[in-house]
Order: C-alpha cells, then sequence, then structure tokens
C-alpha cells in the first residue's frame, strides 16, 4: 500500500456550552456526512476539556475531511484532544470573538488561535466584518473574515432550535471554500433530512446573499498577546497536587473564565439600595462591595448567568445587556463602579441607552 | 485505670507506657495491632464493624475507654466514610489509622484511592477475607491485591510480633517525606486475626525514638497555611502528579530498608531483609513463595523434607508493594523448581494462575537463569493448607524438578471436581 499525498481540511467550530452544544454537534456531523455524500472520508471530535455542559463556556468541535482518501489517512487525526492547526473556523456567536477560556484553562485563547495562515474565520452575526475587527485580536499572519447573517442561535441543555443556522453556515462554507465542502454535498445531505426543501433553500439563500468578507491583514485588530499558562514538572508541583490557596477576598488570577458570557449585568448605582442580594446569590461570588457599600461586578469572573438581574428587588436596575455592546474583553473589562464615580451623569446617559437593549431586567419583565 | 483489661495486662501495658522495658502479652494479631497504635500514639481513627478486621476497633475502643490512649474515635456511617474521614484527618495533621476487610474495603475504594494520590501516609489493617459472592469470612487475599496499582504499600505479616512490628514501621514508612504514602498491612483473617500468640509489647519510649511526629510541613491544611488540595486538573498535570507517586514508590525501598534497620537498633528484633523472609532457600532446588501465615504450615513442610534429604526451602514475600524484585530474582533463580502458592485468583490473567504467581513470573523473567514455575491455588476462603498439604504441593514441584518440566503449570489445590 503507498501512501498519497493527500488534502486534509480541518474545521473548527466554536461555540456556547449548553446553549449551542447541540447546534455544534449537528453542524460537526452534518458535515462529515455531507463530506462522505461527495466521497470524501470525514471524523467529528469535542475538545473534551471544554465541558460543554456548563453554561456558556467556550467550547470547541472539530471536523476533518480528508479529499479521497481512504479511511485510515484519518488515523493519525483521530484519538486527540485537538489539531495542531485548523483550515476554517466557525465561530456560533460572534460575543466568542471577545476570547475563548475553555473549562480546563488555558489562559484567554484569541478566537483564531488554530487558525492556518490564510485561513477563513467564519463568523455567525448581524454585524458588518469591520464592526467584528473591533472584538479580535491582531495576528502575525492574514486571515479571512466571514459572515454568515444571522441571530445568536439560543438552544438550552437539551433541545436543538431548528433555527436555519446550521443549514445556513453549511451554505457559507460551499461557498467560500467549496475545495472543502462542495454546494452539492451540502444539497445531498440536507435532502436527506426532513424537510429537506426548507433546509436546501436555507443553504442556498446563505450560498448566494454571501458574503460579507474582510481580508485582515497582518497587525489588523485589538492588541492581545495571548500567554499560555505555565505547566509545572512533577519536580515543580507540590506533593499531591496541592496547590497555594486563596486568601479571603483573593480572586484566582488563573481561572477568570469571564468569556463564558453572551450578556453582563449593568448596574444603575444610582437606583441601588444597597440590599446586598445580587452578592449573595451571584454563584462566582463576581461582586464586589465597594467602600460606599455599592456592589460592584468584577466583569472578568462573570459567567453571565443573571441571577443578580433576577433577584434584584429594585426595577431597572440591575440589567442584562448584550456582549457586543461593550468594546472590551480578552480580560479587560469596564469597571462600572469606577465610571459611575467618575461621572454620574455620562453613566446614567451610557445606562438609558442599554435599557431598550437589556435581555433581563431585573423586576420588569421585557 | 479500667477493670477491663485483666490486672495483669493492665500492670504490663501501664509498664510499656511509663518505663523503658518490653513485656510480653498474649493476644490475637488484631491486640497487637492496637498495642502498637496505642504506642505510635494516633490521633484518630475511624471504625466501622466488618470480620475479621474488627478485633483491632474493639481493642482500640477499649484501649481509649481504659485510658491507655488519647485519640479521636469515630464511628463511621459505612466504610466509605471511615476512609474519608481518616483521609481529612491526616490532610489536616492528625496520625490516623483505619482498617477494613473483604467487601467492606472495597465499599472504601473511591475513597482509598485519592488517600494515596492525594500523598496522605494513612495506616490500614485489611483483615483478608473473601470477597462476596459467594459469602465468607475466611481468608483470601484478593481485597488487599485489589489496591496493587494505586500507590498504597502493602505489606503482609504472619505473626501477631510481626503485626504490631510492622505497624510501628509502617508510620515510620508511609510519614517519611520522601515517601509520604498510606500503607495497608494485610492479616490472613481468621489464622491471625483470631488466634491468640505471645508477643513483646515495647515500651513507648523506645518508639518515641524510632518514630518522629507526624509532619506535612507545607501540606497541612490549616486556617495559617492556605492550600488547595485534590484539584481538578485533567490532562495538564495528571501525568506530573501520577510520576509524583511512581517516584514516592521507588523510594519506599530505601525507606523501607532504614526503617528496620533503624528498627534493629533501637528494639533489638532484627528481620534481616525487610522485603522477604527466606527460610532454607540456600542450596534449594525447589521453593515454595507465598505470603501471610501460609509460611506456618509451608515451613513445616520445608523442615520434614529437608530432615529426609529433599533440598526444598521458603520464601515468603513480606512487602508486596514496593515488590521485592531484587530479592526475588536472588534467592529464586537458583532452584530448579519455584511454586508459588497463592490464596488469590486472577482469572483470566496471562496463565489464569493467581496474583502472586504472575508478579514473580514477570520479575524473573529478568533473572540470568529463569527457574520451572508452578502455580498452587489453595486455601481460599478460609480453607486450611496443611503442613500435609505444603507437602504433598512439594512432591509435586520435586517430581517437576526431577523430570526437568512442568506437566500443568496452575493447580487449584484441593478443589473438589
Amino acid at each position: 500500500m503507498s501512501v498519497q499525498e493527500t488534502n486534509i481540511y480541518t474545521l473548527e467550530i466554536i461555540y456556547r456550552g449548553v446553549h449551542q452544544r447541540h447546534l455544534a454537534r449537528n453542524l460537526a456531523r452534518g458535515i462529515v456526512y455531507a463530506a462522505r455524500m461527495e466521497g470524501s472520508v470525514a471524523l467529528s471530535y469535542q475538545r473534551y476539556g471544554d465541558d460543554p455542559e456548563r453554561d456558556g463556556v467556550p467550547a470547541k468541535y472539530f471536523v476533518v475531511i480528508a479529499k479521497g482518501a481512504s479511511e485510515e489517512v484519518l488515523d493519525a487525526e483521530a484519538a486527540r484532544v485537538e489539531p495542531d492547526y485548523v483550515d476554517i473556523s466557525i465561530v456560533l456567536d460572534d460575543s466568542i470573538l471577545k476570547g475563548i477560556e475553555s473549562w480546563a484553562w488555558q489562559g484567554i485563547q484569541p478566537v483564531h488561535l488554530k487558525l492556518r495562515a490564510n485561513g477563513l474565520l467564519i463568523v455567525v452575526s448581524r454585524r458588518s466584518p469591520e464592526e467584528l475587527l473591533k472584538y479580535i485580536p491582531a495576528r502575525d499572519t492574514p486571515y479571512t473574515l466571514v459572515v454568515v447573517q444571522g441571530d445568536r442561535s439560543i438552544g438550552d441543555f437539551w433541545t436543538f432550535p431548528d433555527d436555519g443556522t446550521l443549514e445556513r453556515v453549511m451554505g457559507a462554507i460551499a461557498r467560500v471554500a467549496p475545495n472543502v465542502l462542495s454546494l452539492e454535498g451540502v444539497k445531498k445531505y440536507l435532502s436527506s433530512l426532513d424537510k429537506p426543501e426548507v433546509r436546501v433553500n436555507r443553504a442556498l439563500e446563505a450560498y448566494q446573499s454571501l458574503i460579507k468578507m474582510r481580508d485582515v491583514k497582518p497587525g489588523e485588530g485589538l492588541p492581545y498577546k495571548y500567554e499560555p499558562p505555565h505547566l509545572p514538572g512533577w519536580k515543580d508541583m507540590m506533593i499531591g497536587g496541592a496547590i497555594p490557596g486563596l486568601r479571603p477576598n483573593q480572586r484566582n488570577p488563573y481561572f477568570t473564565g469571564g468569556t463564558a458570557k453572551h450578556y453582563r449585568p449593568v448596574i444603575n448605582f444610582d437606583k441601588c439600595i444597597k440590599c446586598s442580594l445580587c452578592w449573595v446569590y451571584c454563584p462566582d461570588s463576581v461582586f464586589e462591595i465597594t467602600p460606599d457599600g455599592y456592589f460592584n461586578p468584577v466583569l472578568a469572573y462573570c459567567k453571565g448567568c443573571g441571577i443578580c438581574a433576577e433577584v434584584c428587588p429594585v426595577p431597572d436596575t440591575i440589567i442584562m445587556v448584550d456582549e457586543m455592546e461593550f468594546e472590551d474583553g480578552y480580560g479587560k473589562y469596564i469597571d462600572e463602579y469606577r465610571y459611575w464615580k467618575e461621572n454620574r451623569e455620562a453613566y446614567r446617559r451610557w445606562f438609558e441607552s442599554l435599557l431598550p437593549k437589556a435581555q433581563v431586567i431585573s423586576v420588569r419583565k421585557r | 485505670m479500667g477493670m477491663a483489661v485483666s490486672a495483669l495486662e493492665a500492670k504490663r501495658l501501664e509498664a510499656v507506657l511509663k518505663g523503658d522495658e518490653e513485656v510480653e502479652v498474649v493476644g490475637t494479631g488484631t491486640d497487637a495491632v492496637a498495642y502498637a497504635l496505642m504506642l505510635v500514639d494516633i490521633d484518630v481513627t475511624a471504625a466501622y464493624p466488618i470480620r475479621p478486621y474488627s478485633g483491632v476497633m474493639e481493642r482500640v475502643a477499649r484501649l481509649i475507654a481504659d485510658g491507655y490512649l488519647k485519640a479521636e474515635y469515630i464511628v463511621a456511617a459505612h466504610e466509605h466514610d471511615q476512609f474519608e474521614i481518616v483521609k481529612h484527618a491526616s490532610a489536616v495533621g492528625a496520625r490516623t489509622f483505619v482498617g477494613s476487610s473483604g467487601v467492606g474495603w472495597l465499599l472504601a475504594i473511591e475513597a482509598i484511592v485519592p488517600i494515596s494520590m492525594d500523598r496522605y501516609p494513612v495506616v490500614a489493617l485489611i483483615g483478608n477475607r473473601a470477597l462476596d459472592d459467594p459469602g465468607a469470612y475466611g481468608v483470601e487475599h484478593n481485597d488487599a491485591l485489589m489496591v496493587r496499582d494505586v500507590g498504597w504499600l502493602l505489606v503482609w505479616v504472619d505473626t501477631a510480633q510481626e503485626a504490631l512490628d510492622t505497624t510501628l514501621i509502617a508510620y515510620r514508612v508511609a510519614e517519611d517525606p520522601r515517601v509520604m504514602l498510606p500503607v495497608g498491612i494485610s492479616m490472613d483473617g481468621a489464622f491471625l486475626t483470631h488466634s491468640e500468640h505471645v508477643f513483646k509489647i515495647p515500651p513507648k519510649s523506645k518508639v518515641q525514638k524510632f518514630l518522629p511526629p507526624y509532619d506535612l510541613g507545607n501540606r497541612r491544611l490549616h486556617p495559617s497555611n492556605v492550600i488547595s488540595v485534590a484539584p481538578q486538573v485533567n490532562e495538564d498535570w495528571v501525568m506530573e502528579l501520577r510520576k509524583q507517586v511512581d517516584e514516592a514508590m521507588k523510594n519506599a525501598r530505601k525507606v523501607i530498608e532504614e526503617a528496620y534497620r533503624d528498627f534493629a537498633k533501637i528494639f533489638g528484633r532484627d528481620y534481616g531483609n525487610p522485603f522477604v523472609e527466606p527460610y532454607m532457600v540456600e542450596d534449594a532446588d525447589v521453593i515454595m513463595v507465598g505470603m501471610g501465615t501460609v509460611s506456618k504450615p509451608i515451613k513445616e513442610a520445608v523442615r520434614r523434607l529437608r530432615a529426609r534429604g529433599e533440598r526444598v526451602g521458603f520464601l515468603r514475600i513480606r512487602w508486596f508493594r514496593p515488590f521485592p524484585t531484587e530479592d526475588v530474582i536472588r534467592y529464586l533463580s537458583g532452584a530448579r523448581v519455584v511454586a508459588v502458592v497463592d490464596r488469590d485468583y486472577s482469572f483470566g490473567s496471562p496463565f489464569d494462575g493467581g496474583v502472586l504467581y504472575t508478579e514473580i513470573r514477570s520479575a524473573l523473567y529478568e533473572a540470568e537463569h529463569r527457574p520451572l514455575m508452578i502455580n498452587f491455588i489453595g486455601g481460599l476462603g478460609g480453607r486450611e493448607i496443611t503442613y500435609n498439604d505444603a507437602i504433598n504441593m512439594f512432591n509435586i514441584a520435586l517430581d517437576a524438578a526431577r523430570k526437568g518440566r512442568v506437566e500443568q503449570r496452575v493447580i487449584w489445590y484441593g478443589v473438589r471436581e
């Protein structure tokens, strides 16, 4: 048996734990089926350490496609934790552009960490590539940013919202990377499902209406340098894996996790009655008590669960607002309390501007 | 002091606690361990009754009630709690003791593994007992052997005296900073846990010279030493932490040697080779190998066969983890036939033999001269192995030695057809 040159393509699907795990899995499997239907071999796997059973955690699925090859070509790609590089990154939630902290914490990773030079970064979003670039770190090699028009698809632990995202993403791949997945393959696969016409039309719609593309040059984007955490050797570790603990009021700098949120609490300090319920109920101890008794969210640790807004007893005082409203991230977040202290009037206007966009508003239900 | 211990024993216990002389008492193997716990001054023990281990928890309760020992005695809800309790007590700096038997030991397995992986020097007595089913109180070694791969030091004793001495040594080895691993002391159910021996209790003053105080150093969980233990670290750290255990287990060989040397110096009882007990193995054509009290009938058989001019010997494996590979090669590779008696089983293992047989076979692979090997599986569920049984086994092995070949590798000795 001779070893032949094979074209192997690797795709990653970056999604939010719980909300998008069914979407990510269905998309990964769909790409595998489609690839196989057009005569390629393919496999998919999850980045296990992400633990996507955790709410909102940025998580990854990988798909490997080998064109016109036999199954054993995939052996080297199987049984991996993650691939070395990917040719295409698919981001199902644009707020993930603000950084990735997998549950098995590796620091805050840039969204395109694994993307090859000249790779494709495909993002599901309502925003333009120019707008999205405000949230993406710069890198040394060029890549192409592709936007698939669409709202964020949000499911829950058990349900897959069959909202067309899957079909649109597959149509987009066929458009921008026909060498990886052809439109014929996509059609064949979607035709084999229930409601084939509707699904194929959705894919075609994306295929034809696309495409907002933007070539991104080296150095374009946010200044951010990824520093992976230091992994000690067995001689350096304390016996039995003991680690220095946190003292009261200390936070763990090696486990922030704030990239798990797609919306965040914004506090109207003018209305706050200092009842402390947000501080009590927050499962991640995000709130810090200020010298004058307010509760300020340390957003690097906020996972965006919204419990604070749910328990706040004062109308319109804690609101949950989409992450994309805030041009921060990669470990640096707005200090709401400081902003308020510095200029109450500006803060009030800012809060008022966010209020209509809020997805959860304390006491008042939208 | 209480009236519960006989006046004679009360006087003797007081003597070892206050004086500098050893005393002689009559007691079971589990009594002997309890006296050792009094001497090492354990801080915490967690108890849950199951035969045949339960003798030790009864005696420890008695010693506390009668004022000979001050220790926290926690009656657990079940064996899993028992081992969780001592793990946590050990983590905060308490010298601990625990124990169980058979299925009780296995119920606790989820707590037993973290004790070694988190590196807490807990000492446990395993009163060896057959695993259910079928129900049997008697000895089999499979309970203790269930943890042979997970960082527990394992030692088998065959007299009450050795049980007492080994308990003292176990704390010394376990708590050594180079080791920091738990020790399981195995004792054959019935044949040692429930048989009466005469043994000597050394004075506490000497034990204090032998055993330094338990010191976890910077790993002690305490509000003044803020650390976090047992982290969820996944593939990034796991190999490194397993490697630490590997190194500690290898270090234990040296630490065990040092402990026995000091033990002989301080207490005047010299066990010779700490890891194995060779008995008339020089010039032997056939050497039988076993663990625990099977040594007694085998030694008698050796003496009787030697009297008839047969060149036979016996090697008792004392420390099973770390395994005495070098000693096994040194003592056994000169023989023509090695016959291993397993009071255990390992169904589907390479030659369908017992655990000890398989391990010794593996060690001898590196020997320049590889002897023929026979495996006797016997004495399961507490069935007797008498010296006549041992003679029969020797005769089978001698026959193989004469013929230069083994007709049946594994023999279920005494099993009814």
